[in-house]
């Protein structure tokens, strides 16, 4: 066998659809295998454009390839450059047919989903038949009815925690839970779920301590599935310690992240058992005669799946009878890159709705006299001015940025067409009279403002941003 | 002002859980009806004038989301509290059917706290 034909061989042996394009996304090679699945014979492919398989899909993007037969199936591939030595002569498609998977992942999210009607339903009626017991709906209960009465209310609301944690993990792992990220201010956040444990802490005799520092970057995530995560966290630390639970929070050592702590001074947990810990329906040893509330043995893989949403890690430091120390981390705001993604996801969706979008980019030109001293009061104002256009002027699905980029603070707002320039005019007013008036500035604010829009002139954010910068600069925008 | 005037209209297929709500809805002094599938649930609306409607949502004979429509859409009907109460887990529903004109959206276990709440802060002033 000659080193081609064994190439050839390999290529048609292989259980994976391989075809090779030119720089033209002409097909110039089809494997046996991605013959057969596509429908198309070798000879009819060759030479057709990638765009045939696709139909309307980018090739990047597309996750279903059409057959010759005009059928179609969920397809997963990944395109490698075709190089010789340095020089590019297309690309390299190896695809996989994945229709039964995805058939199999629908299933099964159906599945759960009518998992979760057919529980909730009977346990609503439980619930509610005890309820009738419980407040003498149908009569006054004996002490020892009432106390009965009581324990299975108890245990209904563990099961019901233990339902509604199934279903939360395997939304968080589906990919279905939708993680909404916005900019927070975690110690506010910590104080407000810690201040709900006082009182519990206070009965069981153990000392809940916050050491937090009094500022902290403020964190980019979703505010309600990290205040799961704490929750969690919380009542495990609860459950556990014996005297003592502390809370802390600080900058993380890996760049861009902030840390959480919550620590505790019980039993502790052994080295071999750590690594399970995080684990579905994993429950180390109970404390004896702790009785009362039992996990549901979800609470730590839902915390792992939420951290993982936002990239973060979850882990445990901990010797046996030294306490546990649970720390997770978060990612920072930056706003540059949070203005970004949501300038993305504006551009994409304005792109599938095939609106046009006008971006007007304000400049503070003399941000930094303007500043001086009163660094604090000018925040406060620009939030507060932000606030203000936010919930007047712009319809609910418009954004509106601000950032401080070395001596600019820029004000995006998105609109269709020529409502930007409308905005940005009632927002350059805001800051003329609010900084004039509330900082008594001596120095006039200069405000310089620079429009574009998408895709007239620029289809990339990067570059969206550049053009209005250099219109600014250019000091095409009109001076205020 | 005697509470046993307010009728809550309540729909759900499930009998069992009719029959715990109304015994808590009379326990509280409501008068309470019952209907059991879509098509029923309009029809009492319509002859029963309920001060308060409450809507399971999957029904054999009339989804609870269609019973809200025809109700919203009817001169008679347009008016009366509706509270959504489902074992559905799709998160979308919520948003639905409070744009579709439901007052309030409980998901099953709810509490009956909150609920008879709801319930006291909907109803009109007088019966």
């Amino acid at each position: 066998m000659t080193k081609n034909n064994l190439s050839q061989s390999i290529l048609d042996c292989l259980g994976a659809g391989i075809i090779a394009i030119d720089k033209e996304t002409k097909v110039c090679f089809v494997n046996s295998f991605a013959e057969k699945i596509l429908g198309w014979p070798h000879e009819e492919l060759i030479h057709q454009p990638i765009s045939l398989l696709l139909k309307d899909q980018m090739l990047d993007k597309a996750t279903l390839f059409f057959k010759k037969n005009g059928e179609s199936f969920s397809v997963e591939y990944f395109r490698t450059p075709l190089l010789e030595g340095t020089k590019n002569h297309g690309s390299v498609l190896v695809f996989f047919d994945v229709t039964e998977r995805k058939t199999l992942e629908q299933q099964k999210d159906e599945f759960i989903s009518n998992l979760s009607h057919e529980l909730r339903s009977p346990l609503t009626i439980i619930k509610g038949a005890i309820w009738n017991l419980k407040d003498g709906v149908m009569g006054k209960l004996t002490d020892k009815q009432t106390k009965l009465v009581e324990t299975t209310s108890r245990h209904i609301d563990n099961l019901s925690r233990l339902i509604e944690n199934v279903l939360e993990v395997s939304r968080l792992q589906s990919g279905k839970a939708t993680i909404h990220r916005r900019r927070v201010n975690l110690l506010h956040l910590i104080e407000e779920v810690v201040s709900d444990y006082h009182l519990i802490a206070k009965e069981k005799y153990i000392q809940l301590r916050e050491e937090l520092p009094k500022e902290l970057p403020s964190a980019y995530v979703d505010g309600d599935a990290v205040t799961q995560v704490l929750h969690n966290l919380l009542n495990n630390a609860l459950r556990f310690a014996r005297k003592k639970i502390w809370i802390t929070a600080q900058p993380s050592l890996v760049k861009g992240f902030l840390q959480v702590g919550v620590l505790d001074d019980g039993l502790g947990i052994a080295k071999e058992d750590q690594g399970r810990l995080f684990n579905k329906f994993e429950q180390l040893q109970r404390p004896s005669g702790a009785a009362g509330y039992k996990g549901t043995g979800l609470g730590l893989s839902i915390c792992k799946e939420i951290v993982a949403h936002h990239q973060g890690k979850i882990w445990v430091e901990s010797e046996l009878g030294e306490g546990a120390q649970f720390y997770f981390t978060l990612p920072q705001y930056d706003p540059v890159t949070d203005l970004r993604f949501a300038l993305r996801q504006t551009m994409d969706e304005a792109s599938r709705s095939g609106t046009p979008l006008a971006l007007a980019v304000i400049a503070l030109d003399n941000f930094r006299s303007v500043k001086g001293g009163k660094g604090q009061e000018l925040e406060t104002i620009l939030h507060g001015i932000e606030d203000e256009v936010k919930k007047s002027s712009l319809r609910k699905k418009d954004l509106l940025f601000r950032y401080t980029l070395k001596d600019f603070v820029m004000i995006l707002p998105q609109t269709p067409a020529e409502g930007a320039a409308t905005i940005a005019t009632r927002v350059e007013q805001l800051i003329q009279e609010r900084l004039v008036t509330e900082l008594h500035l001596v120095q006039k604010p200069l405000l310089r403002v620079g429009i574009v829009s998408y895709p007239n002139d620029a289809t990339s954010v990067d570059r969206l941003l550049e053009v209005a910068l250099e219109r600014i600069k250019k000091g095409e925008g009109e001076m205020v | 002002m005697s509470l046993s005037k307010f009728r809550i209209l309540v729909v759900d297929d499930d009998v069992d859980l009719v029959k715990t709500l109304r015994t808590r809805l009379e326990f509280e002094g409501y008068e309470t009806s019952a209907a059991y599938e879509g098509v029923r649930a309009v029809e009492a609306a319509h002859k029963q004038k309920p001060h308060l409607i409450l809507l399971d949502l999957r029904m054999p004979a009339g989804t609870g989301q269609s019973v809200l429509k025809t109700l919203r859409s009817h001169p008679d009907t347009e008016k009366i509290p509706i509270i959504i109460i489902t074992a559905m887990d799709d998160p979308r529903l919520e948003i639905e059917t409070k744009a579709a004109g439901a007052e309030e959206f409980f998901r099953k276990p709810y509490s009956i706290e909150i609920l008879l709440e709801k319930i006291r802060f909907h109803l009109p002033q007088k019966p």
